[in-house]
Parts: structure tokens; sequence; C-alpha cells
């Protein structure tokens, strides 16, 4: 147990001091997205992994909390951090709705209809031109600003300034699904996960706990979007389609699904390997394809999980040899 | 026998069954069946294959919704009702096959079977509070303590689907004890167990009910039926053929004859 907090400090030791020591902006800027998207796709594992449920429409609530923030900030002028609550609580309140739909059905369905829910939105985003400027998409976002009295005003207008803000955004999450996880609501989550009937007459609802899980995991993927659109400071209905979804999807399955380590471990495969593999540049995506192959044949547990179950194997090994 | 009478008693009622009938696209799988079950007893069901044993527990425990007839729990209607609402009342049960959480422990397990003991919400958990802190300990106790009386403590940390046969069973009937119920079912509770399981198995069944429990129980192995039961119903082609206590049913006809079949060839001659 205390192995485990000292890795955890030895990392983020690591993240503080990783802009400082390579000091290269694009560098910092891939590290951002990392965690960025880091936050999307743990939001997601707890539909993927937490509920055991397939949902394909998580890019709609990344979408809308892109767009209400964008929208608000850029267009109304309302301050950010505000643009922070409302981007939460529309993307939880699609989630709701959505989720009251189609979390009565499970499997391919529940996959089809949050799909379907995603391409509307992208469907309002492309055509609703008076809000959204459709294809143009909005431009000139605000940046983010911490303006304390008495304390300088800081705003997060570069990758070097934005790091460590994003960084706090994801050590937020990373807490938040932990003690999710560890709540009332993820012990339901788990337990209807292995064996729906069984919780049925241990007490556990399906629908209501299902329900409460897919709000709040939209609600994170909003946040997510949130934190996305004030930093790249522009949104097009790209940010609704399938893409992201799918990019979603593969962080949490190659890194590992119903842990926290795999959709972040995930996220930094998804953003570093095309970046390693830019020396075979014509290669490149066909390479990274393979690789996502070779990790998903490999560990089908996904990354994370596998490195823990290899230094189990290593620790035990070595236990043994000392005997 | 003082028990089963003071059990018969109208007003000791637990779990009443009214002409519950159902059907399965055209199959009439239940028809008309009344059962009583009285508090404190331990209540059979035997009945062949297919006679619609588990059937009457899945609508006794809101799997199923009869297509006409009432289910009544301490006098008040649960007809319709979703199953999570009835296990809210208080009624628990044992699956016929292995239902545990494969991937959890034994702990993980028995610390969900006590899921409606929770009350803190997710601010709790989310700041760590004391009282969250208090409830998950007790949950804890309590999962160790259920281990402890089925025979399985020395296997918390093992996960569900690595179990032996026998021991996933015990394991089974420790959670259905989680939430704490009135009311039992136990659906097959010993096939596909040795004798020496078997007996250990009909002995925890008793302790069970010695604890204040009513137990409705389904089973082939008629020892074990014939062993514990303090009444026994029979049904056969989804309506209820015998009614009574373990001498009378054994020595019933109809019941021999649905059983061993009639002796045709007396008919022949």
């Amino acid at each position: 147990m205390r192995y485990k907090y000292v890795i955890f400090v030895l990392l983020l030791a690591l993240a503080v001091v990783a802009p400082v020591v390579v000091d290269n902006e694009y560098f910092t800027h891939v590290l951002v997205l990392t965690y960025i998207f880091a936050i999307f796709a743990l939001s997601y594992d707890l539909v993927i992994g937490g509920m055991g449920q397939i949902s394909l429409g998580q890019q709609a609530f990344l979408g809308v909390g892109a767009y209400v923030s964008a929208i608000l900030s850029s267009k109304l002028g309302v301050p950010v951090w505000l643009c922070l609550f409302a981007a939460v609580f529309a993307a939880g309140a699609v989630g709701l709705f959505i989720g009251c739909v189609s979390l009565r059905i499970r499997g391919a369905y529940l996959a089809i209809v949050t799909l379907g829910f995603a391409m509307i939105l992208w469907m309002i985003a492309m055509g609703w031109r008076a809000v959204t400027n459709g294809q143009m998409g909005i431009r000139e976002i605000p940046p983010l600003v911490i303006g304390l009295p008495f304390l300088p005003r800081i705003e997060f207008d570069s990758p070097g300034k934005y790091y460590y803000l994003a960084l706090v955004f994801l050590l937020f999450t990373i807490y938040f699904i932990s003690r999710l996880m560890k709540s009332r609501l993820g012990m339901a989550i788990t337990a209807l996960r292995e064996n729906e009937d069984r919780s049925a007459i241990l007490g556990i609802g399906a629908f209501v706990h299902f329900l409460s899980a897919f709000t709040i995991s939209a609600a994170l993927a909003g946040f997510a979007g949130f934190a996305y659109v004030h930093y790249i400071a522009f949104v097009d209905p790209k940010i609704l389609s399938q893409y992201y979804m799918i990019t979603g999807l593969i962080m949490v399955i190659v890194g590992g699904t119903t842990t926290i380590g795999g959709p972040i471990v995930g996220a930094l495969i998804f953003f570093f390997l095309p970046e390693w593999l830019r020396i075979a540049q014509e290669a490149r995506l066909i390479l990274f394809g393979a690789m996502l192959l070779i990790f998903n044949t490999l560990m089908p547990q996904g990354i994370y999980p596998a490195s823990l179950a290899l230094r189990r194997f290593v620790l035990e090994r070595g236990w043994r040899r000392q005997q | 026998m003082y028990m089963v009478e003071k059990a018969l008693r109208e007003d000791e009622s637990m779990l009443e069954l009214k002409g519950v009938t159902i059907d399965f696209g055209g199959l009439r799988a239940l028809d008309g069946v009344d059962l009583n079950i009285c508090q404190g007893e331990i209540f059979g069901i035997i009945g062949p294959n297919g006679s619609g044993k588990s059937t009457l527990f899945n609508i006794a425990t809101g799997f199923l919704v009869p297509r006409s007839g009432q289910v009544a729990y301490r006098g008040r209607s649960i007809t319709g009702w979703k199953p999570h609402r009835i296990a809210a009342l208080g009624i628990g049960r044992v699956f016929q096959s292995n239902s545990l959480f494969p991937n959890f422990s034994v702990k993980e397990n028995l610390i969900r079977s006590g899921f409606m003991r929770l009350t803190t919400g997710f601010l709790g958990s989310f700041f760590n509070t004391r009282r969250f802190r208090s409830e998950n300990r007790e949950l804890e106790e309590k999962a160790v303590e259920l281990s402890r009386f089925v025979g399985l403590e020395e296997r918390v940390d093992t996960l569900a689907k690595n179990l032996p046969y026998g021991e996933q069973r015990r394991l089974e009937i420790a959670i259905a004890l989680g939430p704490d119920p009135d009311l039992l079912f136990l659906d097959e509770p010993v096939t596909g167990m040795n004798p020496t399981e078997t007996a250990s198995v009909m002995e925890l069944i008793r302790s069970i009910q010695k604890g204040g429990r009513t137990i409705v129980i389904v089973e082939h192995n008629m020892r074990v039926i014939m062993g514990i039961c303090s009444r026994i119903a029979v049904i056969s082609f989804g309506t209820k053929i015998a009614e009574g206590n373990p001498e009378e049913i054994a020595h019933n006809d109809k019941v021999i004859s649905v059983y061993l079949g009639t002796r045709k060839i007396d008919a022949a001659y």
C-alpha cells in the first residue's frame, strides 16, 4: 500500500519537473493534451470499466462541455470560471437525459442509441449556425484566468502556463474517481457490472445507479471539454465526431479498463507514440495502428494492468530465489 | 410440534401467494398456485424438473411478474414490484446456478452484500468523513463475521471464481444473509454436493432458521427436504398437488405417482 503512494509521489514529481527539464514548448503542449484527454478517458472508463457498459456517445458530453463554455465565454462574455460550472452542469444534464432514455437497454443496443444521440448533437453543432457558427467553429475563446485580489493576475494562455493547471485538473479527477469508486455508488455499479441479478436481490437497483454514474461520467467529460476548449481557444463540430469517441476508447482499452492508471497510460501512449514514430514519417500512422494491435493482442487486459501483473511476477520470482 | 402449530396460525403468515398464474409463450408454467409461508418455518417445495419451482421463486422475488394472482408479504401486496425493492423489504435469495461476483474476493463479495446498510452518499466518500469510515469498517466486520458463519474465514482474500464448488455455494448463502433477510429463498442449495458437504449445508440451514429467519427451499435431494422442512408443497406441471408435513407427503399417493409413475401394469391386466 505504502509502495503505491511512493510511486505516485515519484511520478507526480516527474510530472512537475518535466516541462522545466525538457524545456520544449511542443513537448509541453502534447503533455497538456495528454492530461486533458486523460480526464476524458477516465470519464469514459467510468462507463466502460466501472459500469461494464458500452456507450459510443461519450464525445457528446465532451462536445457539450466545450461548446457551452465556448459560447458563454466568447459570445456572452460570461466569466470563465462560471463557464466551468455551466459546462459541467450542461454536460451532466445532457447525460441525464440520454441516460434516462438509453440505459433501460444494455449491450449493443445501448451502444447504438448513445451513438445516435451523439450524432444528433453533431448535427445541431453543424446546423445551428446562429449560435455555433456551424462548420466555421468558434474562435478566440478567452483563456482561463485567475485574478485573485492582492495577487498578480495569471492568464493561462500558453502551454507552459496551462501545464500546471491541466495537471491540477487531472489530479482532481484522479481523486474524484478514486473516491467515487469507493463510495456507495461505486460499490453499486461494480456489483451490477459483475452480476445484475445478484445485485438486485441485495437491494441494488440497476437503473438508478447506472443513471447516476452515467450522469457523473458525462459531467466529467464536460469538464474535459471545458479544459480543452479554453486551452485550444477554438471549437468546431469535429469535437462531437466519432474521432473523439475512438480516441477515448483507444485510451481506455489499450491502457486498461477499471483502473485509474489505465486510461492515463492510454492517453500517454496515444499522444506520444505517434510523436516517437516521426522518425518513420510516411509509415507513422500504419506503425501506430500496428502497435495498438500488438498491444491489444499481447495485453488484452490493457498495458497498465499487464505491467502490474508483470511487477507482481518479478517480485514473486525474486522472493522465491531468495528462499 | 408446538412450533409448527404456532407457525400455522393465520396472523403469523409471512408470504402469501394466491392463485399465481404465469405463461411462457402459450405454455402455462404455473396455474393458480396458492402458498402460505409462515413465520419461522422451513418450507420445502419439491416437484419434477420443469414443474415450475424456480418460476415460483422468480415470481416471489420479483424477477417475473405473474399474469394473474397476488403475492403478499406480511399482508402487503408486492405483486409486480422490482427485485431490488422486494429485497429491501427483507427477502433474500440464493440462486440455483452460481451467481456470485466472480472477480471479487470473498470479502468484497460479502461487503457488497451489506450494501443496503450503507447510508453515506458520495460527499461522505469524497471528504472521507468519519461516518463514512466507520460505516465501511462496520461493513467489513460484518463481512468477516459472515465468512466465519459459513466457514470461509480462511478464504476471505480468495477470488470467488477460484473457490471450489462447495465453498462457492456456501459463499452464496453468506451473501444472501448479508442484507439480514427475514425470509430467505434457497434454490437447490446442495445440488452437486457430496454427502459430507450436504450434511454441513443442512446444518447451516438449520442454524440460519434458529437465528429467527424463515426459509423456503427448493431441492431435489429428498434427504435434505425430509430432514429439515416443517412443511412441504409438491408442484407438478405448474399446479400444487399436495401440501403437508414430511410424513404426509411421503405417503401421499399423488406424490408417489408423480415421482414413480402409476401402476399402469395393473390396469392392463
